[in-house]
């Protein structure tokens, strides 16, 4: 690990400051990434400002119903609070297949935003990779890509997200506030992560000098139900090679605010729009279920080793739909 | 496509060590306080392994994917090698070697891994029993499948888990008995 | 002999220093001044290696040293007849076999700098355009250099006139010991002795082994070794980590601590190597076996021919007049591979078993029966009789405590909820053998025991063994027993493989204790002793204490020591494997039974329940052994569905080289799990009877996974592991 300087930050503005006098600085909250791929020298940092004592650590009920979650929440007090456990209920089961009990008590909610790749050609430090060394090639392409993205992909690089909280916060329509010495914004959750295409380095629509803040959570639809499904192959502590999730209400026996999201198959959290489209308005049956996890998938460019994650994820939503479904039902 | 890529082009201007400060901290490890000159660099584990000498935190991976550095921090589980020094200051860290009661009686969770044989080489145990006594203030319910969950943080290649669910599950359900009779008692 | 030393349970040895941190392995040591070491691994599988720019490594503040291939220290070969993990010693020359190839050796004042320092080197290839790294393209072009075959009957010809026949070919990918504690070791030299703090199953021959390679006498090397934080075969020989730390040690004049990171055990400290069997089997219409072909081969490396023997156990396992065996390798641009749990029959029994279980789908038969209906009357591999085989009691019993009779044979017949259920069983077996022993017990003037051997306790048990055989024969309270193991200076004790220790070891503790005993009734019956004028036959050792077999007064160890102003006295036992071999035929047996669930809208494969039936002797302590059963069926459902480590082809690099990807069991994969020790003393392999526990508990596992995955699904997965990527669609 090479030396880099550690400044404490106590608040947004003194974060935003100290991270801008200095072109290659990184925040720290958990380090459960950072510290990881500063050991591998993946990520070398000439400053690392600490955000920790920043006071973003609570959770907080908004007016309209929604709530705004502090950057700095840990991913365990998160998954285990009540307001999230009753109303984002996918959220929290997210959150709890996410890594592991010790992780999930490091992680912040913002570092999970902003955790990075886990391809082993990212990680390895010597091998080309376009998101580590711009231009170097991808060595995935070819190479063993079992764990990789089928959706989003592009010929530069084909790296999963792996975090299961943000799949579940792309199908709250969650927003991602971030704050610059330039004023607050709020970037719309499917907005915020980038697609790789000819960039896979630029990995987020922040920018530099920026600090995330807090995401903030609309209110729960009425009556929804939602559900996060995971696959892989670990009973547990593993990233996920696909998982799902999903979300909805039903109006009059018809399906309502139609969230679909998924994990572990693409290169973003992603959302899959033409699929809830599939499914609202229309009455919930499995062949409807069928439909749009076919739609979710479609135009999923496959490698050798990844193929099997077309047919995963839509098993995934098709079951992910009926636990749905049993929710809503069981709520009435 | 040349398949070795060191080209460090995107590598930003490392100061050198002379250049980074080295900061004096104060920590607090099972009780004890310490101040440590460190490097910002430098990894809690190490800190503890070769300062403290607390070398029943175990080095397995140093990347967050065994457990078997499992500490308290201000008494909730985290993994030591995933943490800076520096990170630490100012919290109460608690290891395996400051579990026991100061008189040397054994935590609950020690002698029910004795007991039950919760381990073989005892390699990943010292994460283990500081992970179990984490998991008893985090709301895990005391059904096996929850106990295994809360538990899957924590390799153990000898497989001992069969034992050491039953050792974790002993502990956690007394200490549920005790919060029950505590209740009726108010 | 009493032999009532029977699994009662008792609290280990070292359990205490277990649980409280205060047991020290290899790394846990710190010496003073001592200074840190990292590695510089190859990138590339197959070349030399030009330059080491060390300049800005050097520059470091705290960097000592660099050591590297280029500037190669005189290191030595050990001789064929010590087993060592690789032949060739660390930059022994510039060539560069495989790809994580240690290179380069950076030794600093502390972890961090060492880290950083060997982050920093600059190492120039030149890259060899002949690289071998595709084992299926190796087996298709025919690179196999055969290694061993032997036969009986008319294996080809019986063949073609088989009832039933199945020809399939299963293969095994390369396997990780991933030991929680990495390979790592604190050396220091003590003017021309070297003592190394180190994690080995074989103190003895890591000591002999470090000898050789710095050119020392064997007395002039000291191996520590008390605790050891995991196996598996991965540190039964000597890895290069406590060369170079030796050697580091030796250029800096100051204690070295070096340890290979986790990366670094997925190259450079040996694995199970990737294996590809056929199996031809033909049974006539009563599903006798009358043909069996087991051909095997096994991936080595470049610089050492490791063979995984897969097919022996084919030969014995079964009744079968023809058969024929053989064995072969494969080099390639890897690391070398050494054994992991039950090697050759762990990877030889998914082969075997998984065919056998075709037999029986192929013949209609029953797959529990099948194998009763052969199972072998003598080892007709070496035409000796059974010490004693009981694997027709394990078949039987293991399928009754499982519930086998409530199968329905149907292919995906058995379902709940959205899981489609699966039955499968296999049998496992272990050859067991013992080796040499040398134990001293002593008997102390404070009233305790000493006990003092060269071997060492991986987890398996091995101080609460011994403490037990003492206390058993003494009477001596279990706390009043002192157990030193774990350094080779003692007297000469077995390796910690091969499930050999407690077979080898305890006839030696039993001869050494009773030697002990007699020593001390030499002196209560001696002129001025307190049993002056009696026969020694007349007296016993009750609780520690001597005592008339008629009754009366009894004597401490420490009054009669007293009474000749004696520290202690010693007996010394010694064991070494007999004539038995020539005459019987030693097999540990069993049967797993596997309950495996589906569901395939979740892609979600688990193993939810398996019971386990064993005969391996006599055991000496249920719970060590039953743990280490558990343990062995916990990584059998790792081998089953889990674990692989997968190399780039293009590259030979692994890829899936850190715990996160090379994914072992956690608590939540481990199954429900019925077992049972049968607990038969073997008639012949020695006093007490006991054959050892640590591989067969494994050898069969992924074979019952397998053959249930089949009975749930419909789907033969001849290659592991099983993913779900097999079974969908």
């Amino acid at each position: 690990m090479k030396p880099f300087h550690y400044e404490r930050a106590s608040t947004v503005e003194e974060a935003c400051s100290m991270s801008t006098e200095s072109e290659e600085s990184c925040f720290l909250a958990g380090g459960t990434t950072l510290i990881d791929l500063l050991k591998l020298n993946v990520m070398r940092p000439a400053k690392v400002v600490d955000v920790r004592n920043v006071d973003m650590d609570t959770v907080d009920l908004l007016e309209d119903g929604g709530i705004l979650i502090g950057a700095n929440v840990r991913n365990s007090d998160l998954a285990w609070h009540q307001k999230v456990r009753r109303d984002y209920q996918a959220l929290s089961e997210a959150l709890l297949s996410g890594a592991s009990p010790q992780l999930r008590n490091m992680a912040t909610v913002a570092g999970n935003v902003m955790q990075r790749a886990r391809c082993p050609y990212f990680r390895d430090n010597y091998s080309p990779c376009n998101k580590r060394s711009p231009g170097s090639g991808c060595a995935a392409l070819g190479g063993y890509a079992r764990s990789h993205a089928v959706l989003g992909t592009s010929e530069h690089c084909i790296a999963t997200h792996p975090s299961d909280m943000c799949v579940a916060l792309a199908a709250f329509e969650a927003k991602v506030r971030v704050e610059g010495l330039a004023g607050t914004r709020d970037i719309p959750f499917s907005d915020f992560h980038l697609l790789p295409g000819d960039r896979p380095d630029r990995e987020h629509a922040i920018d530099p000098g920026e600090l995330i803040t807090g995401v903030v959570l609309p209110p729960n639809v009425e009556g929804a139900s939602s559900v996060y499904l995971k696959s892989r192959d670990r009973a547990s502590y593993e990233f996920a090679l696909a998982s799902a999730a999903v979300s909805f209400a039903l109006v009059e026996g018809r399906i309502a605010a139609a969230r679909i999201a998924l994990g572990g198959v693409a290169t973003k959290p992603w959302r899959a729009f033409e699929a809830e489209n599939c499914l609202e308005g229309n009455e919930p049956s499995s062949e409807l279920y069928e439909e749009a996890a076919a739609l979710a998938m479609e135009g999923a460019i496959t490698q050798p080793d990844n193929a099997y994650k077309v047919p995963l994820a839509r098993g995934l939503i098709v079951r992910a739909l009926a636990i749905a479904r049993e929710r809503v039902e069981a709520q009435v | 496509m040349k398949l070795i890529n060191r080209d460090e082009g995107a590598l930003a201007r490392s100061p050198s060590s002379e250049e980074v400060a080295q900061t004096s901290i104060e920590l607090r490890v099972n009780g004890r306080r310490q101040v440590v000159a460190v490097e910002p660099r430098e990894v809690l584990l190490d800190t503890l392994r070769e300062r403290f000498a607390c070398t029943g935190v175990k080095k397995g991976c140093d990347h967050g994917q065994c457990g078997a550095c499992t500490i308290l921090l201000d008494g909730r589980r985290v993994n030591a090698c995933l943490m800076l020094s520096v990170m630490a200051e100012g919290c109460d860290l608690r290891t395996i070697e400051g579990i026991a009661s100061e008189n040397g009686e054994l935590h609950a969770m020690q002698q029910a891994f004795l007991d039950h044989d919760a381990f073989q080489c005892g390699y990943c145990t010292c994460g283990q029993i500081v992970s179990a006594v984490g998991m008893l203030n985090e709301p895990w319910s005391a059904d096996p499948q929850s106990l295994a969950e809360s538990m899957s943080g924590n390799l153990c290649r000898c497989g001992a888990y069969r034992n050491i669910l039953a050792a974790v599950s002993d502990v956690k359900r007394a200490g549920n008995r005790r919060e029950a009779s505590r209740d009726e008692d108010l | 002999m009493d032999t009532n030393i029977i699994g009662r349970p008792l609290n280990r040895k070292d359990g205490h220093l277990k649980v409280t941190g205060a047991a020290l392995y290899a790394t846990d040591h710190q010496r003073e001044g001592q200074a840190y070491a990292c590695a510089a691994h190859s990138e590339i599988a197959s070349g030399e290696l030009l330059a080491v720019d060390a300049t800005a490594t050097l520059a470091l503040p705290g960097v000592l040293t660099v050591l590297h291939a280029l500037d190669a220290p005189k290191l030595f070969r050990c001789p064929e007849s010590l087993n060592v993990g690789e032949r060739r010693p660390p930059f022994e020359d510039n060539r560069i076999y495989y790809a994580g190839q240690i290179l380069a050796l950076v030794v600093a004042e502390s972890f961090e700098v060492a880290r950083h320092g060997a982050q920093l080197l600059e190492l120039k290839y030149k890259e060899d355009e002949q690289v071998s790294l595709d084992f299926e393209r190796d087996l298709r072009e025919g690179k196999i250099e055969q290694t061993d075959a032997s036969s009986r009957g008319q294996a080809a010809e019986a063949f073609d006139r088989g009832h039933a026949r199945i020809d399939a070919t299963y293969e095994t990918p390369v396997g990780i010991h991933c030991a929680m504690e990495l390979h790592g070791a604190v050396a220091w030299w003590e003017e021309e002795r070297l003592v190394v703090e180190d994690s080995t199953q074989w103190v003895v021959g890591q000591s002999k082994a470090l000898a050789n390679t710095f050119g020392l006498p064997e007395s002039d090397v000291e191996v520590r070794s008390r605790f050891v934080g995991g196996g598996f075969g991965g540190k039964l020989f000597l890895w290069s980590p406590s060369i170079l730390a030796a050697e580091a040690s030796r250029v800096v004049g100051r204690p070295v601590q070096f340890s290979l990171d986790r990366r670094g055990q997925f190259t450079s400290a040996g694995h199970r190597p990737r294996t590809r069997q056929r199996l031809r089997l033909a049974a006539d219409e009563d599903g006798h076996l009358v043909s069996l072909r087991h051909e095997a081969v096994n991936q080595t490396s470049q610089v050492d021919q490791y063979e995984e023997s897969c097919p022996d156990v084919s030969a014995s396992l079964y009744q079968c007049p023809n058969v024929s065996i053989s064995q072969g390798v494969v080099r390639s641009h890897v690391g070398t591979p050494t054994p992991m749990r039950g090697p050759g029959e762990t990877p030889g029994l998914w082969a075997l078993e998984s065919a056998l279980d075709e037999l029986a789908v192929e013949l209609k038969i029953d797959p529990l029966e099948l194998r009763l209906r052969n199972v072998a009357q003598r080892d007709e591999a070496k035409d000796l009789p059974w010490s004693i085989n009981l694997h027709e009691r394990c078949l039987r019993e293991a399928a009754a405590r499982f519930g086998w009779s409530q199968r329905n044979p149907e292919v995906g017949s058995m379902r709940e909820g959205s899981e489609v259920i699966g039955w499968g069983i296999a049998s496992t077996s272990w050859a067991a053998m013992r080796s040499s022993a040398t134990v001293t017990v002593d008997l102390l003037q404070s009233g305790k025991a000493r006990i003092s051997c060269a071997t060492q306790d991986i987890g398996t048990g091995t101080y609460t063994v011994f403490a037990q055989m003492v206390k058993e024969l003494t009477g001596l309270p279990f706390d009043s027993i002192e157990v030193r193991i774990g350094n080779s200076r003692l007297p000469t004790g077995p390796i910690s493989g091969g499930s050999m220790v407690t077979a080898t070891v305890v006839p030696a503790i039993a001869e050494a204790t009773e030697k002990a005993i007699d020593a001390l009734l030499d002196l209560a019956v001696a002129e001025d002793g307190p049993f002056a004028g009696s026969d020694k036959k007349s007296l016993r050792m009750v609780g520690g204490k001597l005592c008339s077999r008629s009754g009366g007064a009894s004597r401490s160890i420490g009054e009669v020591l007293e009474s000749k102003r004696l520290s202690f006295v010693s007996g010394k036992g010694e064991a070494s494997p007999g004539e038995e071999q020539e005459r019987y035929s030693f097999r540990s047996f069993g049967a797993h039974c596997a309950e495996v669930r589906w569901d395939a809208g979740l892609g979600r494969l688990r193993v939810s329940r398996v019971t386990s039936v064993i005969d391996s002797g006599r055991i000496i302590n249920l719970d060590t052994a039953s743990n280490q059963v558990y343990g062995a069926i916990v990584m059998g459902v790792g081998m089953a569905l889990l674990e692989e480590s997968v190399y780039d082809k293009r590259t030979g690099r692994p890829v899936t080289d850190n715990l996160a990807d090379y994914l072992v069991p956690v608590m939540t994969d481990c199954p429900e799990i019925d077992l049972s020790l049968l607990n038969v003393p073997d008639p012949h392999i020695g006093k007490l009877g006991a054959r050892g526990i640590g591989e067969v508990g494994l050898t069969g596992v992924a074979p019952a996974i397998g053959n249930a995955v089949y009975h749930a699904t419909g789907k033969r997965i001849r290659t592991l592991p099983i993913r779900m990527e097999d079974l969908m669609g």
